[in-house]
């Protein structure tokens, strides 16, 4: 071989150890990604062992991050997020296009949210853009997108989900989509009954193979349509892919992305168990720096003469409002849905949540403001000392409450006067405080909300319940109250 | 057996501090009069009857009735109990319905220091949690007035 052809092949071969070995930089830099700092890796690190739960992920199955492909990505309203890739699954539909990722929110030097999302295109390719979608995947819109966002905490519980049609989240509930996954059980094929007034709709399976072995997982995409009144008009399962033990199946194979797509115990997509209870979703909240922060500001601002508040975004942010001075208002006054909403109530006002704080919940889930009813909070900190907060336990209850109590001003009084005389009856028999609580268990008995009362530092949440023996008198009226834990 | 008893028994809170508000008051200035009758009344509802202050009114302002509510069935001034028994008994807390704006208000009753004929009328806005719609925060009748006492 003469020297020269030599030298040339030395070039390219150097240049080739070179590229393999730039691979991830060269990739980061095309997608305009960048590494995350040393420290908020091991950020990442430390939270998701602090949060992974050793008898959840056994129940749900436990996905591991790529911590050696981590980057992060400055999202399109200006937040950094790092993106920890996870091994993808088989799919067998090929209409549906799956990818997932561990999604961590730095917060200063520390993490303050850490969960899993799938991004789930029906008729679209997630791999081409999903860049754009990681981007926006809090967002109202995604340029063309149809498919669906589901977050998952880091033990692979439901947390929450979004429907995109051609760009647009959905907020009809007609049009609302999900996505599970059932493990150890085939999908059960019963009907669906949301309220008593409901007529029952069946369940519609589409492309499940016809022998359905119970020893399998079976991964499904899950629609369900509803009517303004909460009842449920259509109920529709789609298989995507079914995962056997020994079988081969299930992960590894062709992964609809570009995970690892080796043998692993990763569980197949859509999560597992049950969405987190109200309950859990509250203990949750001690462990989130967001909240924890703007709840402790507003505790210290329950003396001013306006009331201070914050509007709980989809992406995380929070975002600080106030009310007119010498008021007891404040205006939630918002263009796009969100996750919550905390505020104060001050001096010689409500030690707990007042009607209108009720009706606001209704008016916002009237108005398609409310990003994800099953995960939505609302939280007041009150001058008398008392933090709580509210989460609609059943939506399909809530909304046939908010409607028979809050569609019209006169309904609005009277239920208003209905609290008021619970309100006098109780704090005379039971103090101001215990009296107030009474009170709100009584009058939203039956509106599918949850109250959760918090300790000074928010560090624990109870959930409270009215107990009222039978024969009812509210003398013998209790109230038992419940800690929540995550787990 | 007892405790089944005890269960049905009607409990009865009393308030006999209530009954020096009981009575007719009126504020009259700069062609506005406001006169409102308080008694003594009672809240009953499972198992439970607690004393209440309760009234009507009546405003004009102009010569003209703007407010008249002394002969509707249901008293728009309800659930009057001591704001804070632990302090004070010269003060009273009520829930108040304005019948001219279809809305509800707190109201505060309170006698001014050194008299008994002479109580400090305030009212309240409740919470208002709006989303951009807009607020009245005014109701038909004085938030402010000291009235005095007719009989």
């Amino acid at each position: 071989m003469k020297p020269r052809s030599l030298t040339i092949m030395s070039v390219i071969f150097g240049c080739c150890l070179i590229i393999f070995a730039c691979r991830k930089e060269i990739n980061n830099a095309l997608h305009n990604r960048s590494e995350p700092p040393s420290v908020m890796l091991e950020a990442a690190k430390i939270w998701y062992l602090q949060h992974v739960s050793t008898e959840t992920s056994k129940q749900n199955g436990r996905l591991s991050p790529h911590w050696n492909d981590t980057w992060t990505v400055e999202t399109t309203d200006n937040k950094t997020l790092m993106i920890v890739p996870a091994s993808e699954h088989y799919v067998k539909d090929r209409s549906f296009n799956i990818r997932r990722f561990f999604i961590f929110t730095p917060d200063g030097r520390t993490i303050g949210d850490g969960r899993i999302v799938e991004f789930v295109g029906r008729n679209y390719n997630v791999d081409e853009d999903i860049d754009s979608l990681i981007k926006n995947y809090n967002q109202a819109s995604i340029p063309g997108f149809s498919g669906s966002i589901l977050q998952y905490d880091v033990n692979y519980s439901p947390l929450a989900n979004s429907a995109y049609l051609q760009g647009y989240k959905q907020t009809d509930p007609n049009k609302v989509a999900l996505f599970r996954s059932q493990r150890g059980k085939p999908p059960a094929e019963t009907s669906v009954v949301m309220a008593k007034s409901c007529t029952p709709v069946f369940i519609s399976y589409v492309n499940f193979p016809l022998n359905i072995k119970p020893e399998c997982t079976y991964t499904f995409w899950e629609e369900v349509t509803t009517n303004s009144d909460g009842c449920v008009t259509s109920h529709t399962r789609t298989f995507i892919s079914e995962s056997c033990p020994n079988s081969g199946s299930g992960s590894g194979g062709s992964g609809s992305g570009s995970g690892s797509g080796s043998s692993n115990p990763d569980p197949p997509y859509g999560g597992g168990g049950q969405q987190q209870t109200p309950c859990q979703q509250a203990a949750a909240l001690t462990t989130n720096a967001p909240f924890q922060a703007s709840f402790t500001t507003l505790r210290n601002s329950t003396n001013l003469n306006f009331e201070s508040g914050y509007i709980m975004q989809v992406n995380s942010t929070y975002t600080a409002i106030v009310g007119n001075a010498n008021q007891p208002q404040i205006d939630v006054q918002v263009t796009a849905p969100i996750n919550g909403f905390l505020h104060t109530h001050l001096v010689g006002h409500m030690p707990i949540f007042s009607g209108s704080d009720i009706k606001a919940i209704n008016q916002l889930r009237v108005g398609g403001k409310i990003a994800d009813i099953n995960t939505f909070t609302m939280g007041v900190v009150t001058a008398a000392g008392t933090a709580y907060i509210i989460k609609v336990a059943d939506p399909a209850q809530f909304t046939t409450f908010g409607t028979a109590n809050f569609t019209t001003q006169a309904q609005f009084n009277a239920f208003e006067v209905s609290y008021q005389n619970n309100i006098t009856v109780y704090s005379a028999l039971s103090g101001t405080i215990a009296g107030h609580e009474k009170a709100l268990l009584k009058v939203l008995e039956s509106a599918g909300l949850q109250i959760f009362k918090g300790n000074n530092g928010f560090t624990e949440w109870k959930r409270l319940t009215l107990n009222q023996p039978t024969p009812s008198n509210m003398v013998t009226h209790t109230i038992s109250e419940t800690n929540c834990t995550v787990h | 057996m007892l405790l089944s008893n005890l269960a049905f028994a009607q409990k009865r809170v009393a308030a006999p501090e209530l009954a020096p508000f009981a009575g007719t008051w009126e504020y009259t200035e700069n062609n506005q009069t406001f006169r409102i009758e308080l008694k003594l009344g009672t809240l009953a509802m499972s198992g439970v009857t607690v004393d209440v202050l309760e009234g009507r009114l009546i405003y004009s302002a102009n010569k003209k009735v703007v407010q008249n509510t002394l002969d509707s069935p249901k008293p728009n001034i309800t659930n009057g109990i001591l704001a804070d028994k632990s302090t004070s008994v010269n003060k009273v807390q009520f829930f108040f319905h304005d019948a001219v704006k279809g809305k509800n208000g707190d109201g505060f009753l309170e006698f001014v220091p050194g008299t008994n004929d002479k109580l400090l009328w305030t009212l309240n806005n409740r919470e208002i949690v709006s989303s951009g719609e807009t607020v009245d925060y005014g109701f038909s009748v004085p938030v402010k007035a000291t009235l005095r006492k007719l009989k």
